[in-house]
């Protein structure tokens, strides 16, 4: 082997290993918006390109609640005080196919088109 | 020779290997300590208050934030039956009623307000408000000879705060405080007291409408605050940057009912007893606490936009921006610095 090559391959190895670290902290598994809505009425609405990071959302109301987890790539709820957990068997949504419903606590979340939306809040 | 060359270059694999995985730790670290963050809703005071906070302790912070606003709720709601504000409007007409440092110090400042606006903004019209009962399922026109009874009262000069003893008491049988007006502000701004507490750096809450920020958001711009536009539920107005400031507005959009084609809304004005009608139908307050500008919100939407824009320029540290009948803008001077833009 000559000692080009072997500089090549390690250069190469390297250029690799650098990409791969890019691609690792920047990749975005999905798009689309996750939208909650409570007792019909839309209370967040969260980009999923804007998640960095793991977020826990939770829904109170009075003695009901549900908490949400928001990744990268989709939303689930993790914890609810209904009787029959089907929001939280539901598991991980990425689309729109399937919302997850909590029925007892009135509580429905969607993964929409996304709207743009360039505020952090809304004052009414 | 051939074997420590490949001998190299396996190390090399591994050590790139290393750095990738590296990366990877790095970032489940960030999500668990500087990138952690924590959001919770829950229905306070007759209305949604959300609020998202950053930072290690968030989700302890946040959820001692929501425990103190359903503590101050139980203690200032009129829809409460044993509130203390419920006791105090059943028990101060003639008597002396001894008050939580919390209610006097709401109270204190809603009187203050009463005074500065010359009963603009008035929290002794709770009788009126009840007689509409706007927001409830029995909202209606009141009878006149109620009207007539209950307008142009002046209530909040026949109260009798004193500071000593932290004591109330009525002068007036028409009295019944509601705090309505003020309250919500008063909440956000002890949710933020106690966020900063726990060491949150970098928060942002809504209560409804108003708006409380903490510190900037974790990329260290200001937290951007879209105003509605007040005949379209889904667009924005204008727009502003705050840091560490409150937001907060008032609109006839809120809670109202129509008859006969007029909007009653949910502002009584204490001068008429009849939702104000003084040429604004959206009032926005930018200042540092939400107890002052939750207050001037309802005020300035009742005052107009002549006398509102005069009241706001002198006050220092208050900016406003105010949306006419007509759709027509009216804004303070210092607006401008707040990175107020109309869309």
């Amino acid at each position: 082997m000559s000692k080009r090559i072997q500089v090549g391959i390690v250069v190469g190895i390297l250029i690799l290993a650098i990409l791969g670290t890019i691609f690792i902290n920047n990749k975005k598994v999905n798009s689309g918006e996750v939208s909650i809505y409570k007792d019909g009425e839309l209370i967040k609405s969260i980009d999923l390109n804007s998640v960095k990071d793991e977020q826990e959302i939770k829904i109170v109301d009075q003695n009901e609640f549900n908490t949400i987890k928001i990744t990268k790539s989709g939303v689930k709820v993790i914890e609810a005080s209904c009787h029959d957990k089907v929001c939280i068997k539901t598991g991980e949504i990425h689309d729109s196919l399937l919302p997850i419903a909590c029925l007892p606590n009135n509580l429905i979340i969607k993964v929409e088109g996304v709207k743009h939306d360039e505020f952090d809040t809304k004052t009414y | 020779m051939f074997k420590k060359k490949i001998l190299t270059i396996g190390m090399i694999i591994i050590l790139s290997l290393g750095l990738i995985s590296c990366a990877e730790m790095n970032n489940s670290k960030n999500i668990k300590e500087e990138g952690k963050s924590y959001e919770m809703s829950e229905k306070i005071l007759g209305t949604i208050v959300s609020g998202a906070a950053y930072g290690k302790n968030s989700k302890e912070a946040l959820e001692k934030a929501f425990k103190r606003a359903n503590d101050i709720e139980d203690m200032m709601s009129v829809n409460i039956e044993d509130s203390e504000l419920s006791k105090v409007n059943r028990e101060a007409f003639n008597k002396n009623v001894k008050l939580s440092d919390d209610l006097y110090y709401v109270i204190d400042n809603a009187l203050y307000y009463a005074n500065l606006t010359k009963g603009a903004f008035d929290p002794t019209i709770g009788h009126a408000i009840d007689a509409w009962g706007i927001g409830t399922d029995h909202a209606k026109i009141p009878e006149k000879s109620i009207i007539d009874k209950y307008k142009g009262l002046e209530n909040y000069k026949n109260i009798n705060l004193i500071q000593n003893t932290k004591e109330i008491r009525f002068l007036d049988e028409n009295i019944k405080l509601d705090l309505g007006a003020i309250g919500k502000g008063y909440v956000g701004d002890e949710m933020r007291r106690v966020l900063k507490e726990e060491g949150i750096k970098s928060a942002l809450l809504n209560l409804g409408g108003n708006v409380v920020t903490l510190g900037k958001k974790t990329n260290g711009e200001k937290w951007s605050i879209g105003i509605r536009n007040p005949k379209n539920d889904n667009d924005i107005s204008a727009a502003l940057k705050a840091s560490d400031e409150v937001v907060v507005t008032s609109g006839n959009y809120e809670r109202y009912f129509i008859k006969d084609g007029i909007r009653y809304h949910h502002i009584l004005d204490p001068k008429t007893a009849y939702p104000a009608r003084n040429g604004l139908i959206s009032s926005t307050i930018i200042t540092k606490n939400g107890i002052d500008a939750d207050a001037l919100s309802t005020a300035t939407y009742i005052l107009g936009p002549e006398k509102s824009k005069k009241l706001i320029e002198s006050l220092a540290g208050v900016e406003a921006y105010f949306i006419k009948d007509n759709m027509e803008s009216v804004e303070t001077n210092g607006l401008n610095e707040k990175g107020f833009r109309v869309k």
